[in-house]
């Protein structure tokens, strides 16, 4: 099928056909790869251009993976930020304000809230990959494309993250409290 | 301690804690679904622990899930206008920071 779109589609259909539809989690993973809205918009809008430069050459395989790829060699090149120092504290603070939890939730009462704050507090590594893989919803497959690590590595960092984002949570230290 | 003893034929603690987190976020591995499924309800701990994670992620994933509307909408005006008039100099695409 993606050869076939390749042989009979025009580039700009192609373009509105395979790239259109991914626009918003291009969108989502561009935030965890910026320090603000305005960076991740520059960088989906650079992606989006270089995508359409050369989607005449794209096989239509795997649509995600390419465009990924192109995002962060975008972003590499433009040394807007590195990586994995991904998304800051700021962006997770954003986030912890507008989330909402269900009530049902037992580990504590505030928890996505607490989980948020947790997860400010790991590793820039650790935090890259817990946030293209649980905010972002990514498959450890594109997550280790967007890092450029294999994707044990992906899984490793992720079992360590969640495991210290539990313990964090389980210390309960993770309400604003820093004498506790 | 019991609880790190094989469970009648099926998955110990340890080899469940191997697999959890391909298990908790549906990716392929070698694992049986069942196996670890029926494990997570007959051990409370690592039940208890694969809840904690589901919270997590459900945490996480509730915080990332929608993008701002205006810059949706940016986008989608530049997209329209990048298949309707193709690409200007590369320097044009860089325009939210003015």
């Amino acid at each position: 099928m993606a050869a076939d779109l390749n042989r009979t589609i025009a580039p700009k259909d192609m373009f509105e056909e395979l790239v259109v539809p991914e626009i918003e989690v291009l969108m989502r993973v561009a935030r965890s790869l910026s320090e603000g809205q305005y960076e991740a918009d520059d960088l989906v809008q650079e992606t989006l251009l270089r995508a359409y430069r050369s989607i005449g050459s794209f096989d239509g395989a795997h649509v995600r993976a390419w465009l990924f790829t192109i995002m962060r060699n975008a972003n590499m090149n433009r040394r807007r930020r590195k990586l994995p120092s991904l998304l800051g504290n700021a962006g997770l603070e954003s986030f912890a304000e507008k989330s909402k939890g269900p009530e049902e939730l037992t580990m504590d009462a505030s928890t996505d809230g607490s989980v948020l704050r947790a997860v400010a507090q790991l590793s820039p590594k650790l935090l890259a990959v817990i946030t293209l893989v649980d905010v972002d919803q990514l498959s450890y497959e594109e997550a280790a494309l967007i890092l450029e690590v294999p994707i044990g590595t992906v899984m490793s960092r992720l079992h360590r993250s969640r495991r210290r984002v539990r313990a964090m949570l389980q210390a309960g230290h993770l309400e604003g409290k820093a004498d506790r | 301690m019991l609880e790190m003893l094989r469970r009648k034929g099926g998955l110990n603690c340890l080899e469940v804690a191997r697999i959890l987190q391909s298990y908790l976020d549906a990716e392929p591995g070698k694992y049986s679904v069942e196996s670890v499924a029926n494990h997570l309800q007959e051990c409370r701990r690592c039940g208890l622990e694969a809840s904690d994670y589901r919270i997590m992620k459900a945490s996480l994933a509730s915080a990332g899930q929608s993008v701002p509307e205006d810059s949706l909408q940016r986008i989608r005006e530049f997209t329209a206008k990048l298949i309707s008039e193709g690409p200007d100099d590369p320097s044009d695409a860089i325009s939210s920071e003015s």
